[in-house]
């Protein structure tokens, strides 16, 4: 109690500071919520082989449907625990009243040990349940969600064990047959019992003993739904298998070219990315290279980690963002509407940044509700080993937000919006949501070693703003991949419901939209998976709708009108 | 993972002008003198010396030629003229040495190492043998073995060449502890200068170690700031460091070095290059376009170019750099398969301007090149990655990849030469069939022949050479080429004869004796071929009726008895032929062929016993 008082009484101290100072646009602020999630069991930061540095994947859900959205994160582990049976892939806390987060992975069922690295989440057999697939190196796992946030182990009546070296995972129907299929991106071929050593050049960087991503990587998997609660592993056939074995990272899937079939992007470390183009008849098209998303706009391969979309310029075409490893720049791409897509980043004033860390999880999402999404990136160097290089990005890195101001032009305010406050961490993965359930959306942040950080957004202002939590009927149960466009006095904005991405994370499904000074929305117009198009009119802002495909909006839960009422930054 | 952002340009770059060496060349006094002497020799009825002379004129020649070869970078043809040469001086070691470099700069890496190993087996102390194969070894990717050999290379010549290969070898390993005792070492012995630290950080910098070529070349500009190269190499260094964020260091020193060296290009080049990183597309395209005024042959420049006008939407103008730097990469691999990016970068000018399948082959091509790429990040050897640039089309056209400025002097010193040669090696081969050698005679005409096809008597010496030596398959060729010009000559059409039907061209040798038919009862054993490519040609019975005539006026021949039984078997006449067998065999109870024949007859008729019996 009285470190938590102490707690408050910086927090509050510290807000006054920045008070003191003009006020970013955006601001959080870090939530300490008793219990707190724990970390997983605590582990060497001096990693040394690559298993040992990339999982880190985070997830936001609602888990028993009681409309306030849980977490769940990987939890690490270690060659040797690895070795002994692992450690449980999984914790999941369970929201409780007044931010309180309980763990619940025993009693939930979530035992299966192994070594976790990504989450992805959707209701893969249409129950009305968001089940969990949790990618690990040598074997994936798929829940079932029973209800009442119990889940069984069900990967083996699945097939969907997978294996290798599991990381991003994202959840599409990509034949639209109303079942949800399964992307995993593998990454480095790695074998415990031979890895690399002292002398080798896989063992070597700037001289310290650790493993750099020059070694083969493994192919990809697309696990098809079958319908009846099992899946067929069909990448080769789809044409996504990566057969030259790249390294990939973080998976996502978007309909890019706005044919209403589901694409797929896939980051690949030290090599091009994928962007495959949905053929409609169960195969897709490799056309990164072509697209200009593949490399670096002067042509280079980058360390690609993540990426995310989101209709940039209000013109109904996904743009895409991409992180990379330190030193190479974060990217923003304009989809051009031709099929290709165009590096702005520059104009964004992305490129020019002189502080270039590694960074892992992005995700836009509109924090200050203004309509523009903004850009939120998690940061941390592989290993805490690389912290003896005089001239090297740390271990431990700020995090970014960059606020988008309307014209193309995003400005980093991490620091003045407060998400640097807290203790320097090493991250990886993000999930954004809307936690609070208070119209303003929130991150949860995967940190190496440690709880996960909570932030939530406590940004004031007038915007108004909508959240809508889509349920499919014909389509997918969880409506991945409906399309919602979102049409104001001022402005006209797109988004597609997700079911995975940035870096091996899942975010809130819920679709938001800030609307600025719009307090109605003239139009609210679904294309639904399975082809239905709705269109809902004059829909006030300001409320979390639940819409079902063929019935319009089923419930409505108001949000508190919004306030640029500062004193309303109360940490709960 | 750092470094992929920043193309690094070497160094350094040694460059000798052919020019020079092919005007040494063409001072040909001592080529005179051999060749010469070797005339003189011959004349004078001294074989063995003449022999002696001509080989020293031959493999000075063909040596001479080689370095030409070696320093337009054709080494290819040079290892094939050093091999020739060491093969008229076999037991010369410099000339091993000169072959087994030119086999490795071809990348002929196997042949490169077994003539290493030779070398080594001849001198076991020699610091330099080891010193070549520690370099094979490293194009092989054996680092362990290639740390052996120049470990040794330096235990037996603690020389500065020997001292940074064996420190880029450690390098290479990620032993950097190694490689840094290695040059605290040197630097004891060479005493602490500017040039010593400036290698010492190229070792570092070309490595991928750009911190510790940093510390060097900052050591290096204590003692000497005028160093040509020394402000470029540490402003590369920052580059590889810490890539943008040391522009502004980096840039500095690119102007230092300009200060001292203007017509540095490397140093425009890679203002150029920060230039146009920070969107400064003026000052980018006037120090990219001195670069390439400057070295109008450096690709790396005119990616850069193509880039910014990519950048600066001039299509037309990025097109023709792109191409031009893509016409000027002789070998992909060079910096890391750069190409790749022009290439790509080609490939997005054709899809915005509408040529789709055009921009879908240069995708291709970068997407290729991307995988050699990897490969070389992995650390494969370098024959594994040119086995799959094969496989991915990826090797260079048949082009020559050498300036022709260069490339003329050298060859046209060859061209006056080639006769000179040809005549030696024709010389050569008329002494050593004086000999009787006639293997080794063949073999020089051989030589002779591809240095001058159409020099005066060669079919007919190296007809009769590969002839007598028994070497029928080549002397099919040259002997028809004569018989061609001289149809009346007996011994040619005899010989081409035999040779034909010795290489189982029996219709051939058939049709070439035959204009001699009348005058073949006088030479029985040529009659005996002939009726022997008769029967093998279906006119087995005019081969039935002249084996019978050459039987009856030699019945004890057990060869005629047996070629008679073959014949009459193809004829199918089971009687004939098994009463010349068993006459074969009486004559020659050792002749397997005919016993073999008769077993096989006596089978066929159903007559197991008697074929048992026979087979006994």
């Amino acid at each position: 109690m009285m470190k938590r008082a102490l707690t408050l009484l910086l927090t509050l101290l510290f807000a006054t500071a920045v008070g003191a100072q003009q006020r970013a646009a955006i601001h959080f602020h870090e939530i300490h919520p008793q219990p707190s999630p724990s970390a997983a069991p605590p582990l060497t930061l001096d990693k040394k082989y690559l298993v040992e540095m990339m999982g880190g994947g985070i997830a936001l859900f609602d888990c028993d449907g009681d409309g306030k959205l849980d977490i769940v994160v990987v939890n690490d582990s270690s060659i040797d625990r690895y070795r002994a049976g692992g450690d449980p892939m999984i914790t999941l806390y369970h929201q409780d009243a007044d931010l309180k987060f309980t763990d619940i992975t025993q009693q939930a069922g979530l035992s299966t040990r192994g070594w976790g690295m990504g989450i992805a989440i959707a209701d893969f057999d249409n129950d009305g349940l968001p089940d969990i697939y949790v990618t690990g190196y040598g074997h994936n796992v798929l829940y079932r969600n029973l209800g009442g946030c119990r889940f069984k182990d069900v990967t083996a009546e699945t097939h969907t064990a997978g294996g290798g070296f599991s990381v991003g995972a994202a959840w599409a129907d990509y034949d639209r047959d109303g079942h949800l299929d399964l992307f995993v991106s593998r990454y480095v071929h790695t074998d415990l019992e031979h890895l690399p050593h002292p002398g080798m050049a896989a063992f070597n960087y700037q001289g310290i003993a650790m493993e750099v991503p020059v070694s083969a990587g493994e192919t990809d998997l697309l696990f098809h739904n079958r319908g009846d609660n099992t899946f067929e592993e069909v990448a080769q056939k789809a044409g996504v298998d990566n057969p030259d074995k790249k390294l990939g990272m973080g998976v996502l899937w978007a309909d890019y070219d706005n044919d209403g079939w589901p694409d797929l992007f896939v980051a690949n470390d030290m090599g091009p990315n994928f962007l495959y183009r949905n053929k409609h008849d169960g195969t897709f098209e490799e056309t990164g290279m072509l697209s200009g998303i593949a490399l670096s706009p002067d042509g280079r391969t980058m360390g690609n980690m993540a990426a995310d979309v989101a209709d940039i310029h209000h013109n109904g075409r996904l743009g895409m963002v991409v992180t990379r490893y330190g030193y190479q720049p974060l990217t923003l791409y304009a989809n051009q509407g031709d099929g290709s897509f165009k590096d702005e980043s520059w104009q964004a004033r992305l490129a020019q940044l002189s502080y270039q860390p590694v960074r892992w999880g992005v995700g836009f999402a509109d924090f200050d509700n203004d309509g523009w999404p903004d850009i939120f990136v998690t940061n941390g160097n592989v290993t805490a080993l690389i912290d003896t290089l005089p001239n090297d990005l740390k271990y431990r890195e700020p995090l970014q937000v960059f606020h988008n101001n309307g014209q193309g032009v995003y400005t980093e305010i991490g620091d003045r919006a407060g998400l640097n406050d807290g203790q320097m961490q090493s991250r990886r993965g993000v999930a954004f949501g809307d936690i609070d359930n208070d119209g303003n959306i929130d991150a949860v942040v995967y940190n190496v070693g440690a709880p996960p950080s909570i932030f939530l957004n406590d940004t004031h202002n007038s915007n108004h703003r909508v959240l809508l939590r889509l349920v499919g009927s014909r389509s997918n149960r969880s409506a991945i991949g409906a399309r919602v466009t979102v049409t104001t006095a001022s402005m006209k904005q797109m988004d597609e419901v997700r079911g995975g991405g940035s870096y091996l994370s899942t975010s809130d499904p819920r679709l938001h939209f800030g609307l600025g000074a719009d307090a109605v929305m003239k139009s609210v117009e679904i294309q639904w998976p399975s082809g239905l198009r709705e269109n809902l009119a004059n829909v006030a802002a300001d409320a979390i709708y639940t819409i079902v495909e063929g019935q319009g909006i089923t419930a409505t839960l108001k949000l508190p009108a919004p306030t640029a009422d500062s004193k309303k930054d109360t940490p709960r | 993972m750092r470094g992929v952002l920043l193309a690094l340009s070497v160094l350094s770059a040694n460059l000798y002008s052919v020019a020079q060496s092919v005007a040494h060349n063409q001072d040909q006094p001592s080529l005179q003198q051999f060749f010469d002497r070797a005339q003189s020799l011959q004349a004078s009825g001294e074989r063995e010396q003449a022999i002696i002379a001509y080989r020293l004129f031959l493999s000075n020649a063909l040596e001479r030629m080689a370095g030409n070869r070696q320093r337009i970078g054709d080494h290819a043809l040079a290892a094939q003229q050093l091999a020739a040469a060491s093969s008229l001086r076999p037991d010369d070691l410099s000339l091993l040495r000169l072959w087994a470099t030119a086999e490795r700069d071809a990348d002929h890496l196997e042949i490169a190492k077994e003539l290493a190993d030779k070398w080594i087996t001849a001198q076991s102390r020699n610091a330099d043998a080891y010193a070549l194969r520690g370099s094979i070894l490293a194009k092989l990717g054996q680092t362990d073995d290639e740390i052996r050999d120049l470990e040794r290379a330096v235990e037996l010549d603690p020389t500065l060449d020997n001292g940074f290969a064996l420190a880029k070898a450690y390098l290479h390993k990620k032993d950097e502890p190694s490689a840094a005792r290695l040059f605290a070492e040197m630097l004891a012995s060479t005493g602490d200068t500017a040039a010593i630290h400036m290698d010492i950080g190229r070792t570092y910098g070309v490595a991928g170690y750009p911190d510790q070529a940093i510390e060097e070349f900052k050591k290096a500009l204590a003692k000497d700031g005028t160093l040509p190269g020394l402000h470029y190499s540490l402003g590369a260094s920052y580059l590889l460091s810490m890539g943008e964020i040391d522009f502004p260091q980096a840039s500095a020193e690119f102007h230092r070095e300009l200060d001292l060296h203007p017509d540095d290009f490397l140093s425009h080049a890679q203002l150029g290059y920060i230039a146009l990183n920070r969107h400064e597309y003026a000052t980018a395209e006037q120090e990219l376009s001195r670069a390439a005024e400057l070295n109008p042959h450096d690709p790396d420049t005119f990616v850069s170019l193509g880039q910014l006008y990519v950048d600066t939407s001039r299509p037309a103008d990025a097109e023709t750099a792109l191409r031009k730097a893509i016409a000027l990469t002789t070998d992909p691999s060079r910096n890391h398969y750069q190409v790749q990016r022009a290439h790509y970068l080609l490939g997005r000018i054709l899809m915005q301007t509408g040529r789709t399948e055009q921009a879908k082959a240069e995708m291709q091509i970068s997407t290729d090149l991307l995988k050699l790429s990897t490969l070389e990040n992995q650390g494969r050897p370098a024959a594994e990655i040119a086995d799959r640039a094969r496989v991915l089309h990826l090797q260079q056209p048949d082009a020559s990849p050498f300036d022709a400025p260069n490339m003329e002097p050298v060859a046209a010193f060859e061209k006056q030469l080639a006769p000179v040669i040809a005549e030696s090696y024709n010389n050569l081969g008329v002494l050593a069939a004086q000999g009787d050698n006639f293997t080794a005679a063949m073999d020089y005409f051989t030589h002779a022949a591809q240095w001058r096809p159409d020099l005066d008597g060669l079919d007919y010496n190296l007809g009769r050479a590969a002839y007598s030596a028994k070497a029928y398959a080549r002397a099919v060729q040259p002997l028809g080429n004569y018989l061609l010009k001289h149809p009346g000559d007996l011994w040619f059409r005899v010989a081409l004869g035999v040779s034909l039907y010795s290489t189982g061209d029996a219709a051939g040798a058939v049709a070439t004796l035959r204009p001699m038919e009348p005058s073949l009862p006088s030479l029985p054993a040529i009659e005996y071929l002939y009726a022997a490519a008769e029967v093998e040609t279906g006119a087995a019975m005019d081969g039935i009726a002249r084996l019978t005539r050459l039987e009856a006026a030699q019945p004890k021949k057990t060869e005629l008895h047996r070629m008679l039984g073959k014949a009459y078997l193809r004829v199918g006449d089971m009687v004939h032929a098994e009463a010349e067998l068993r006459s074969a065999l009486r004559l020659d109870p050792g002749d397997t062929e005919s016993r073999h024949w008769l077993s096989d007859l006596l089978l066929k008729q159903g007559k197991q016993p008697a074929a048992a019996a026979t087979s006994e």
